[in-house]
């Protein structure tokens, strides 16, 4: 690889968005190139700079009542049933919610895009964990505090794995209640988004496959593994999601 | 409870570069949404919701352009091209980002994010603070996945030149 072509594919490197062969690549280019890993250096440091240093601004509160109530002006002009053809979903779904319920009502207990009430129940927890700002009882990035802060409070050993060299540091644990038992979740993050693992056991020797579903907005992976059931809910895109459960499941 | 409005904002405050405009911007971006709601076929819902968000933004951003030609980031649109960098001088001169990066303040690296033009501006703040990937970048902006990757790589090194010159007159 030449320097030309390395430049050109250090951002997708930086974003870790290049695949396997590429990746091989542009590392063997850089452990041999001063003038280009140079470069990358200094790409980090402006990452590292934008990603504390840049602001993420709030919405302010007075915005979310201001397009309500435009939203509640122009339904008078017109039926929300015109408006809405395709029924309740997601974004729509929410939206309409919102107008259509009191606000007292939060939205992912009235959005049900599918019949799996446990599903329901996690993205529902996921959510309110996050509202509360109370994701978990136990802050730690180190398994071997997280894992032992659950012994004598659920009667089985919860996996937990240390991902942050994969990009997913551990952020904590909490107490959950779902399914009409105690249950573990570990909270993750990526980037700006978190990710709650839900596991509680399930019959040993009944592992599956991962299941793949969206709800109220939310992505869900869903399997059985060594006598564990667990449950990820995350507001991360399918493919990263993905690649998270391949992590964890390996 | 309106779905993804932070991210919304966040991206119009950017767009805009203020709050009263931002929330214009956003209020009848999801005013368009609803009305619309019925060519959403599912999928990513942030996605979706952004793409508007960022077409009403631009909307706003052409419209003031034609108002009032004396807009003060004008300047910013004619950014030189990275073909011809000359004009972030002493840029060749050893590696200077090293030692200014930890004095860079969060002030002074928000309004260098504020000159850029708008189509970089908007790549930077769906990559580095609302933590999008190339593929959700490449769905709301509605270019290719090439295209976001080299917008960011020119958006990056015109940010480190700028916030270069800046150092440097300081």
């Amino acid at each position: 690889m030449d320097c030309a072509r390395a430049s050109e594919l250090l951002h997708g490197y930086l974003d870790n968005e290049l695949d396997a062969l590429h990746v091989q690549e542009i590392e063997a280019h850089l452990e041999t190139c001063a003038s280009c890993h140079g470069e990358y250096e200094q790409e980090l440091k402006l990452r590292s700079l934008l990603q504390v240093q840049a602001p993420r601004y709030v919405a302010p509160a007075q915005l979310r009542s201001r397009i309500l109530g435009s939203v509640r002006a122009a339904r008078r002009a017109r039926s929300l049933r015109e408006w809405v053809p395709m029924g309740w979903l997601q974004f729509g779904g929410a939206l309409a919610a919102a107008v259509v319920l009191s606000s007292t009502v939060t939205y992912y207990s009235v959005v049900v895009s599918n019949t799996d009430r446990v599903a329901d129940e996690v993205v529902a927890s996921h959510v309110r964990s996050l509202i509360t700002n109370r994701p978990t009882d136990v802050v730690s990035s180190d398994q071997h505090t997280v894992k032992p802060w659950f012994n004598g409070r659920v009667d089985f050993a919860p996996l937990v794995k240390d991902l942050s060299e994969q990009g997913f540091p551990l952020v904590g644990g909490r107490l959950d209640y779902v399914d009409g038992r105690p249950v573990a979740a570990l909270m993750y993050r990526h980037r700006q988004h978190w990710i709650s693992v839900f596991m509680w056991p399930d019959q040993p020797g009944k592992d599956t496959a991962t299941r793949r579903f969206s709800m109220s907005g939310y992505n869900v992976a869903q399997w059985t593994s060594g006598g564990l059931r667990f449950y990820v809910v995350a507001d991360m895109a399918s493919p990263e999601l993905g690649e998270f459960v391949a992590k964890l499941r390996s | 409870m309106l779905p993804h409005l932070d991210a919304a904002y966040n991206l119009a405050r950017w767009l805009t570069r203020d709050d009263q405009s931002a929330q214009d911007v956003v209020q009848e971006a999801y005013l368009r949404a609803l009305k619309f709601f019925g060519s959403f076929r599912g999928g990513d819902g942030k996605a979706w919701i952004l793409a508007i968000v960022r077409n009403a933004c631009f909307d706003w951003l052409k419209q003031r352009r034609a108002q009032d030609l004396h807009e003060p980031f004008d300047e910013d649109i004619h950014t030189p091209s990275p073909d011809h960098p000359g004009r972030a001088t002493g840029s060749a001169a050893g590696n200077p980002e090293s030692s200014a990066v930890s004095s860079i303040t969060a002030e002074r690296l928000g309004s260098a994010l504020e000159r850029l033009q708008a189509d970089y501006r908007e790549a930077l703040v769906l990559r580095e603070i609302e933590g999008l990937s190339y593929k959700e970048i490449a769905t709301i902006t509605n270019v290719p996945i090439g295209t976001v990757m080299s917008r960011l790589a020119r958006a990056r090194e015109q940010l480190r030149k700028r916030l270069h010159l800046k150092r440097e007159e300081t």
